[in-house]
């Protein structure tokens, strides 16, 4: 009777092997992929993107010719929920405009001067903001990015990452700015494929 | 079961393949920002190339004694499109004691300034003028203060400097013949925007 109760309580490992052994890969993938939605149940696909902490990010006293950190890095949290079997998660950053990616009054910082760093992701190094659009998201010239996940459904199918973001703006070499508060808004996005 | 390591690989390297990835039906999350400032401050500074002391080795009574050499000022700024105006003035603290020896006096009066710089701006005494104007904005002394420059500030030179050489001399023409010793003093130099 105990061994009974156990056989049942692995179907899933028996039929996998059994389909594997008598398909090729492709058709197994296939055959996963139906499991993977019954296993995950009927919740929708889903990807969420958190800020944590760091949303606003200050430099008090900005220095021409310097590299200028900003003191806290921007926490953000990546969450996902996919049925299908293989995706990939990308996170995202980018400037509206890459000629004006900080903005006071008529005089701008481009965002070739601003800087990220993923150490988790794809940039480990600084690295400014000057990519192409990812799958669609994104300026030309003005976009980083920043991480690119991949999911499969067996493993991760459901799961999330918090990553540090770290910034700075690289005004060496660039003209002596006029004084005032640039401002600017850096937009993140995640996308699945 | 066998295949699921090669089938795990293959997976992989499907997902660590090449950075660009062609959309497919996929999912995009929500919008989420990062507010970004950054603040200059605006900056003023001065700072004297030259000439901070100044030495007349014999006085002469009833006579303009002039100093051998110039008060070199470089005025440097970086300030906001809304800024009217750079100043610059100098001045001694005390009307009536420019310069002292011991309880002797020389009046500010008698000290004289012209700043012959080119171009001319406004402000720019290109003629021996006295310390004995007043302050302006606040900075300065009544009666005590020469006005060296005064620059409106346009897009063009919102962040600029400027050099200007101050010459100073002791008019003691008139003045009954002081006593002997060394009279000493401070001229203030001082830069502002409005």
């Amino acid at each position: 009777m105990c061994l009974s109760v156990l056989a049942l309580a692995r179907p899933a490992v028996a039929q996998v092997a059994s389909i594997a052994a008598s398909a090729p890969t492709l058709s197994s993938v296939a055959v996963w992929n139906v499991q993977a939605d019954s296993t995950v149940g009927i919740a929708a696909n889903s990807l969420t993107l958190l800020i944590n902490s760091g949303s606003v990010q200050t430099i008090p006293s900005l220095l021409d010719n310097r590299i200028n950190a900003f003191p806290l890095p921007v926490s953000i949290t990546t969450q996902w929920q996919l049925s299908s079997l293989v995706t990939l998660v990308d996170l995202v950053g980018y400037f509206a405009s890459p000629t004006t990616a900080l903005a006071n009054g008529a005089a701008s910082i481009p965002s070739s001067r601003v800087e990220g760093r993923m150490v988790t992701g794809r940039v480990p190094a600084f690295t400014a903001f000057t990519q192409a659009p990812v799958g669609g998201l994104g300026t030309p010239g003005g976009t980083l990015h920043l991480f690119r996940q991949v999911i499969i459904l067996p493993i991760n199918g459901q799961g999330q990452r918090t990553d540090l973001l770290d910034l700075r703006l690289d005004l060496q070499g660039f003209p002596s700015l006029q004084p005032g508060t640039y401002r600017g808004t850096l937009t993140l996005r995640a996308i699945s494929y | 079961m066998l295949l699921r390591r090669p089938v795990l690989i293959a997976l992989l390297a499907l997902g660590l393949g090449p950075s660009r990835a062609v959309a497919q039906a996929g999912l995009t999350s929500v919008v989420r920002t990062v507010a970004i400032n950054a603040t200059k401050a605006s900056s003023l500074t001065i700072s004297i190339g030259s000439g901070s002391v100044q030495t007349l080795a014999n006085v002469a009574d009833n006579a303009i004694n002039p100093f051998a050499v110039p008060v070199r000022v470089t005025t440097s700024w970086s300030v906001n499109p809304g800024t009217a105006t750079v100043r610059l003035l100098c001045y001694f603290s005390n009307a009536a004691q420019a310069l002292a020896n011991g309880t002797n006096y020389l009046a500010s009066a008698r000290m004289e300034g012209q700043v012959l710089t080119l171009p001319v701006t406004t402000w720019q005494p290109t003629t021996w003028t006295a310390f004995t104007q007043n302050s302006s904005a606040g900075v300065g002394v009544n009666g005590a203060t020469l006005r060296l420059m005064r620059l409106n500030i346009t897009p063009a030179n919102q962040q600029s400097s400027r050099t200007i050489d101050i010459d100073l001399r002791l008019n003691l023409t008139g003045q009954a013949p002081i006593v002997a010793g060394t009279y000493t003093g401070t001229v203030t130099l001082r830069a502002f925007t409005t």
